[in-house]
């Protein structure tokens, strides 16, 4: 039994934790999502493709139950706490996990405040996949460091594997570099219990659970890194902190959702980023054909 | 000899019932009185703390006394298997399993809670407990007439049940 799945499935309810965990293994391997949409068979996907998980030779359908059990569970019966995580998109969950919700929302004074009906889940895996930043680690060094980089690509394909694999190869790598990790979700490290559940090397400090200008601050002024690292960069704070950031001698380590540089340079929010040279290379992730390839290339 | 030991217990026996049912009502107006100060606290953590339900549910039970302490503590004892049932069910069973002395209409607006609780934000929960509370203390007035009105009634009809069986059987 894959343990990171078996971990993601225990916060479904019963009966469907159940039928997934009787998948053979390797389907549990390659599974990175698990989709439950109301009145629709529960599906798995990995990357772009979705299968039908069916239990015996029939599909499992998906109950409006299914999904506020799923939520109770995920939130152990605390809605209110994991609100301010929603409203940025997805609840991360323990292990780095992380559940998205999609139904009617409703919206007070501008803020969602819950949904009045779940409409589907979405339950992504957080998977190690160690050893797939090592082809990359020899392009990105410099003499003094890392060369300042951006991993882009579109949502699922592993922009946050390949910043944990980055971030653990160059903590442990030769020689190895002091990284200060802002994990605003905790889905890189999965800190437990002031541990990371990933391997993020012997060299890296991590804050989570704080918004990453807060935490890249924090990092910088207390935690002396080389390298700063920071996942999803979404907002213009984000930009204004990592604009800070570069100049104070770090190098710095980010993802982004985007297909290509040139993508980037089309939108308003990383146009100013890439303008001002922070950062170096780019490595952009694609997928074909169900496996994934890496691409660096350079933005200066 | 016998015949008055058991006269004495038949006696004895009718007037601890009535005595019991004394005792529950005046229970159930210092439950109903426990109950709506943990249902203050709840409110106002929720307001000013937004703590996980369990470690508000911890929080609240530890102030409370006997009945509704076990309660409490049956729903976060619960809580660790939250994938084996629903907290709504919890809730709704930890009430019925603690036998709290209340009346079905209070059982079943505190039972109602457990369908609010940790589903939604902070302030609707809020809004339930207030609406919770607001109906309650209306039944604890109610309570306060039931229990000096027919409290002391059901021990003397306990009573006089048990002489008169006696009076019967003799």
């Amino acid at each position: 039994m894959d343990a990171m799945f078996q971990q993601a499935v225990s916060f479904l309810p019963p009966a469907l934790r159940t039928v997934l965990c009787r998948l053979p293994e390797a389907q549990q391997q390659s599974c990175e999502e698990l989709r439950l949409r109301v009145g629709r068979p529960l599906c798995g996907a990995s990357g772009a493709e979705e299968w039908a998980v069916s239990d015996g030779d029939r599909p499992v359908l998906i109950r409006q139950e299914d999904l506020l059990r799923t939520v109770e569970i995920a939130t152990e019966v605390s809605f209110h706490t994991a609100l301010e995580k929603l409203r940025s998109g997805f609840l991360p969950l323990p292990g780095g996990h992380r559940l998205g919700l999609c139904g009617t929302a409703v919206v007070r004074e501008g803020e969602v405040v819950n949904f009045r009906v779940l409409s589907s889940l979405a339950l992504r895996i957080a998977r190690e996949a160690k050893g797939i930043a090592e082809p990359l680690i020899p392009q990105l060094r410099n003499p003094s460091g890392v060369e300042n980089t951006l991993i882009l690509a579109p949502p699922g394909y592993g922009k946050t594997t390949l910043l944990r694999d980055l971030v653990r190869g160059l903590s442990d790598g030769t020689p190895p570099l002091r990284i200060g990790l802002a994990d605003e979700r905790g889905e890189v490290a999965a800190l437990c219990g002031g541990c990371p559940q990933r391997d993020v090397g012997g060299h890296t400090d991590v804050i989570d659970g704080c918004p990453k200008q807060l935490a890249m601050l924090m990092l910088l002024r207390g935690m002396t890194p080389q390298v700063l690292a920071v996942d999803e960069i979404t907002a213009p704070e984000d930009v204004e902190a990592m604009l800070c950031a570069a100049g104070c001698g770090v190098s710095l380590l980010a993802t982004v959702h985007g297909e290509s540089a040139a993508d980037l340079r089309r939108r308003p929010l990383y146009r100013r980023l890439l303008e001002a040279g922070v950062f170096q290379k780019a490595v952009s992730i694609h997928w074909s054909c169900g496996v994934r390839s890496y691409q660096v290339e350079a933005l200066t | 000899m016998t015949r008055w030991l058991g006269a004495a217990l038949v006696a004895g026996c009718g007037l601890w019932l009535g005595l019991q049912r004394t005792l529950w009502y005046v229970r159930r107006v210092e439950l109903l009185g426990e109950l709506l100060a943990a249902l203050s606290l709840m409110e106002w953590e929720l307001k000013n703390r937004e703590p996980p339900m369990c470690e508000l549910l911890r929080r609240v039970g530890e102030t409370t006394r006997r009945e509704l302490r076990a309660f409490f503590e049956a729903c976060v004892r619960q809580m660790n298997d939250l994938g084996a049932q629903p907290f709504g069910v919890i809730w709704q069973e930890a009430a019925e399993q603690a036998a709290l002395p209340l009346s079905r209409e209070e059982l079943t607006l505190v039972q109602g809670l457990g369908q609010v609780l940790g589903r939604y934000d902070g302030e609707s929960q809020q809004r339930a407990i207030a609406q919770c509370r607001t109906q309650l203390t209306a039944r604890l007035e109610g309570a306060r007439e039931e229990r000096d009105r027919l409290g002391r009634l059901s021990g003397v009809l306990g009573g006089a049940a048990g002489l008169l069986a006696v009076i019967l059987l003799l």
